[in-house]
């Protein structure tokens, strides 16, 4: 899914206000960059149909709002470019690389700390 | 019953698919008990070993076939070098019978992994397109993202690019900061994001626990590369050891973000290992070149016999 420049400005628009039509939108942006109501109308629909906006009939106009905040749809993002390459549930698996396992305690981190910090003092020492 | 062309290709496939589970049975065999072993290796050969594990079955499956069909087009009775190469009915194939049953849970199987793999691959590339998008580019192909979140991670397999969170460098120094950016672009330099995908297509293949043993070594062998190319820059190895316990831990205050063939991370994954490698500890040592070899010949070797024989077994329960 990639984002025109128009659309990550309203976007961004709508991350900060709670909910506005398009004519709202139009007069916001026609200030800073000029645009006609058409363009402003497309690109909700855009954003609408990318998911990434919900919409509510008022009257006679449609109601924009992000559907997700931005933090949340970042956060999401990164999880799910990240995730899937081992099956979080085959703890089998886990339990047979036990050396190998990601799921470390404080303990395990503190050991590993200490046995860097000897290694760095042997080093200074060795210089 | 098929004309004799493609009654022949379908005998060849019916080969190459029962090959290739003979084979996938004989690697797994080799992955659950010597797995272990792959961590005493050398980071360069235990990564081939693991593409040659990988791709052997299809190997062997390719082999197998040719041999069969040369032993069919062969017809000088003197010729018994491929006599263990026999296939009694190569002209003719039937769908109702066990080879045709054969044939269409293996293309079945084969149309879901490839299947589900290119949409993975569809739904990743705009997700990360987005993620670009929301992004700020801070150095040449590393994109800065704001979030409550420590990551950093390379993806991409034209255009690799480098992410790491404001949350993340917000917690470390700058010498910090420059190992986790030059480990992300050892990622690059390396195509990761590709490779780990493509392995991931092989490893869908064996049966789960196997294949997640094979993803988890090759995950590991690509983050040990990936931070020796950091010592390589002249960069002290404690340092990159204490950087990767620093962020496993501020991994630890969070869900824990890692694990995608489409990707590569820095941290979280396989730390113990990673930290007893880069401090030296380790005794790794070059893969012995004629057991590699000595394994590859034994599985063709087991499959180039076996067939013959797993063909008739199966005729004497299901019918021809």
């Amino acid at each position: 899914m990639k984002l025109g420049e128009l659309e990550k400005l309203v976007l961004h628009y709508l991350w900060n206000q709670k909910s506005s039509d398009v004519k709202q939108v139009f007069t916001h942006f026609e200030r800073i960059r000029g645009g006609s109501l058409n363009t402003y109308q497309s690109t909700l629909d855009r954003l609408y149909k990318k998911d990434l906006l919900a919409r509510e009939k008022v009257g006679h106009a449609f109601q924009y709002r992000a559907k997700i905040e931005r933090h949340e749809l970042i956060g999401q993002l990164i999880k799910s470019v990240t995730s899937d390459f081992m099956a979080d549930d085959d703890s089998s698996l886990v339990a047979a690389f036990s050396s190998l396992s990601k799921d470390f305690n404080a303990e395990q981190l503190d050991k590993l700390e200490q046995l860097i910090d000897a290694q760095r003092q042997k080093l200074q020492q060795d210089t | 019953m098929f004309p004799d062309t493609l009654s022949l290709w379908l005998n060849m496939l019916t080969i190459a698919v029962l090959t290739f589970a003979l084979a996938n049975g004989a690697v797994s065999v080799v992955v659950a008990s010597l797995a272990q072993q792959f961590l005493t290796i050398q980071v360069r050969s235990r990564k081939n070993i693991l593409w040659v594990l990988a791709i052997l079955p299809w190997f062997a499956s390719l082999c197998v076939t040719i041999c069969f069909t040369y032993k069919y087009y062969t017809t000088n009775p003197f010729d018994k070098s491929f006599d263990f190469a026999h296939w009694h009915h190569m002209a003719s194939f039937n769908w109702q019978s066990w080879h045709g049953i054969t044939l269409i849970i293996a293309a079945i199987i084969v149309i879901y992994v490839i299947g589900s793999k290119l949409w993975q691959l569809r739904k990743h590339s705009k997700e990360l397109a987005l993620l670009t998008d929301l992004s700020q580019p801070i150095a040449d192909n590393v994109y800065q993202i704001e979030a409550p979140y420590v990551s950093a991670f390379t993806s991409g397999f034209t255009q690799k690019r480098c992410f790491v969170t404001d949350s993340l460098l917000a917690q470390t120094s700058q010498q910090e900061q420059a190992i986790i950016i030059a480990h992300e672009q050892a990622h690059a330099k390396h195509n990761d994001p590709l490779k780990k995908w493509l392995f991931s297509i092989l490893a869908a293949f064996f049966i789960p626990t196997i294949g997640e043993r094979l993803k988890l070594h090759m995950t590991l062998a690509m983050e040990q590369d990936a931070d020796n190319a950091v010592i390589n820059e002249q960069r002290d190895s404690t340092a990159v050891a204490s950087t990767l316990v620093k962020v496993a831990r501020l991994n630890a205050q969070q869900t824990p973000v890692c694990n995608n063939e489409l990707v590569a991370n820095f941290g979280a994954q396989v730390l113990e290992q990673r930290v007893y490698f880069l401090l030296g500890q380790l005794n790794l040592k070059p893969a012995n070149k004629y057991v590699t070899t000595a394994l590859i010949i034994a599985t063709l070797l087991l499959c180039l016999s076996s067939i013959d024989a797993l063909h008739h077994f199966i005729e004497t329960v299901f019918n021809h």
